[in-house]
């Protein structure tokens, strides 16, 4: 199962948006938007529920809290692979996304009007 | 457009892969629940067979007036930690009106010096009283660090924790815990007497 994630692709993607390379019409975007909140909405519940697994397991009385560490935290050596983490970068991830979006709308609207300004000063005689 | 469609599919098999550990973490916390670890009774699931826990204060027993009279969204009050009822522990969480937070409150009979001994995991301690109570503040360890923090105050069986985590991807949210102390000392008189 693959864990992490790597931000540059959106931050690519981000880069291409900024640069005016990528546009999204607006009622498309929208929707996709609306995917982006809820995907973040999940993802910041679970980092909390993490966290208080946490809180909960440290006691030593569960036997999950040695489960999840085998599960997730000793997958690689080091801590940038622990839960949190990457769940964290999830989170980072989307936000980007969220940006990406943002960007590619504005890019589509501004084409869509100098396309329209362009037209009209075509097909209306000065 | 080409790229888009490229990268959403990308960024869609990620939130696949997230639902996944979501699933596997809750496993393991069943798992945690139904282990017996002080008596021979089980009790894990319902939470009419109270044993165990008589003397665990139970946070979902905090009137709606109190959270809603705190800024905290009653409609969001959840029991439990992701549906798992972890035995010794009474737990409820909520979040605020503007959904920048969560705010959790977690019973159980682990002492204020049970927690102190966890330094590896949790950093900035600092005594406090609230109302009347005993109380120690912490932050965990790790990338929560920056957003989450714990007020756990003392009473006669045991501690309470308040804890504030921020959403990360909140905009403007205030310093966890200078909130967790708000949220503490205003629903403090709740809690048994010390």
């Amino acid at each position: 199962m693959v864990l992490g994630i790597n931000p540059n692709q959106w931050n690519q993607l981000l880069t291409q948006a900024d640069a005016g390379e990528l546009s999204l019409d607006p009622e498309v975007g929208r929707d996709l938007d609306r995917v982006c909140d809820d995907h973040l909405d999940r993802l910041e519940e679970v980092y909390e529920l993490v966290d208080r697994v946490k809180r909960i397991d440290g006691f030593g009385s569960f036997n999950s809290s040695q489960a999840l560490a085998n599960k997730f935290s000793q997958t690689a050596s080091g801590g940038d692979r622990a839960l949190d983490t990457v769940i964290r970068q999830h989170i980072d991830a989307v936000q980007t996304a969220k940006e990406v979006v943002a960007k590619a709308i504005a890019n589509f609207v501004a084409q869509d009007g100098a396309l329209a300004t362009d037209l009209s000063a075509t097909g209306e005689p000065a | 457009m080409v790229e888009m469609t490229v990268g959403g599919h990308g960024w869609k098999a990620v939130g696949i892969a997230a639902l996944g550990l979501v699933v596997a973490g809750c496993g393991g916390g069943e798992s945690g629940t139904a282990a017996p670890t002080t008596s021979g009774v089980s009790v894990a699931a319902s939470p009419t067979s109270v044993d165990a826990e008589a003397k665990v204060w139970d946070p979902c027993s905090l009137p709606d007036s109190a959270i809603s009279g705190v800024g905290l969204n009653v409609g969001s009050k959840k029991k439990d930690v992701a549906g798992v009822d972890f035995t010794g522990w009474k737990v409820c969480s909520w979040t605020d009106a503007d959904k920048k937070y969560t705010f959790a409150v977690m019973a159980s009979e682990h002492t204020l010096a049970e927690s102190r001994q966890r330094t590896s995991e949790y950093t900035g301690w600092t005594d406090l009283e609230v109302g009347t109570h005993r109380a120690l503040e912490f932050r965990p360890v790790g990338s929560a660090n920056d957003v989450a923090c714990y007020i756990s105050v003392e009473v006669p069986d045991g501690s309470v924790d308040f804890k504030v985590q921020n959403r990360v991807s909140a905009v403007g949210a205030s310093e966890p815990c200078g909130e967790a102390l708000r949220l503490s000392t205003a629903l403090v008189q709740y809690l048994p007497a010390s």
